[in-house]
């Protein structure tokens, strides 16, 4: 792929990216920012390299996935080094911020409090699959993990989350 | 797709939009200064400190310590020059006689010798049996 037409790749992907990076970070719209920031910042200067393996938006949710992990894991090791004598804050469960579940619409307030009963791994299969209209076979190339596993969580996930909404009644 | 995962798809959608409409812009992101790392805490300041103190002294006080320990001189002492401590045994009573020539006409004076030393222990008569 062109280089130099990688920023206008990027810019038209960003709405689906800033999205994809809030899931990462647990709905904290901060830390998404500068988690895309560093990303975009990453491609842009070479630190990150399309091979062509996979499609750009495949690769460029991996690399969002990837430093977002990278961010969690230094401040759980700062945490884990210096916050051992302070009160340390535990990691907050999904989706952390009570103000995007208060600022979201009911049927969206729904769907992240029945998602936050899901394991991490039944919730980004069908939010890639869902949200960002992916195929299995791609959401598990950026979660890497194997088709079959990807399939078979994503049919849990799936059952499981129609079973919590229909519980909890949420309406569109 | 049956009509449940239309609804799944539905909310999805719903929250799809509802969430880039709050997304930054790319440009505004891009050009935003990366933000500052956080401060490193006082520990970890004080215990760099601490370790670099520790080697400083470490290196500082090792030539002091080498030259405590090096022989005078700053030279290590010949291994030709050193005597055993019990070298002294080696020279026997009347050893002289034996490093001396003989000088015709010149007697040897007795009395110049060291009378030998009788270091028997005296046993009291009593206590033999």
């Amino acid at each position: 792929m062109d280089e130099s037409a990688l920023p206008g790749e990027l810019e038209r992907m960003h709405p689906a990216s800033f999205g994809w990076a809030l899931w990462c970070c647990n709905h904290r719209r901060e830390e998404a920012e500068e988690v895309l920031q560093t990303t975009y910042l990453k491609i842009l200067e070479g630190t990150a390299r399309f091979d062509g393996k996979s499609s750009l938006r495949t690769w460029l949710f991996a690399v969002i996935r990837r430093t977002a992990m990278e961010r969690r894991r230094r401040q759980w090791l700062r945490g884990q080094i210096f916050d051992r004598w302070q009160a340390s804050q535990p990691e907050a469960p999904f989706p952390p911020d009570p103000e995007t579940v208060a600022s979201a619409t009911e049927s969206s307030r729904a769907l992240l409090l029945a998602l936050a009963s899901l394991s991490a791994r039944q919730r980004d299969l069908l939010h890639l699959v869902f949200y960002h209209d992916m195929t299995v076979e791609e959401a598990s190339r950026i979660l890497k993990v194997s088709l079959g596993t990807a399939r078979t969580h994503f049919q849990r996930g799936k059952r499981q989350l129609r079973k919590i909404l229909a519980e909890t009644g949420g309406r569109k | 797709m049956n009509r449940e995962d239309h609804d799944i798809r539905d909310r999805f959608a719903a929250l799809r939009q509802e969430e880039a409409a709050q997304a930054p812009e790319f440009e505004q992101l891009l050009r935003r200064a990366p933000r500052p790392r956080p401060e490193y805490p006082r520990i970890l300041i004080a215990a760099t400190l601490c370790l670099a103190l520790s080697f400083a002294a470490i290196l500082g006080l090792r030539p002091a310590f080498q030259r405590r320990h090096s022989a005078p001189g700053g030279t290590a002492l010949s291994i030709t020059a050193w005597t055993p401590p019990t070298d002294f045994l080696l020279d026997t009573p009347g050893s002289e006689l034996l490093r001396t020539v003989p000088v015709i006409g010149v007697g040897l004076k007795v009395e110049s010798f060291p009378k030998p030393e009788l270091n028997h222990r005296k046993v009291a008569r009593n206590a033999l049996p």
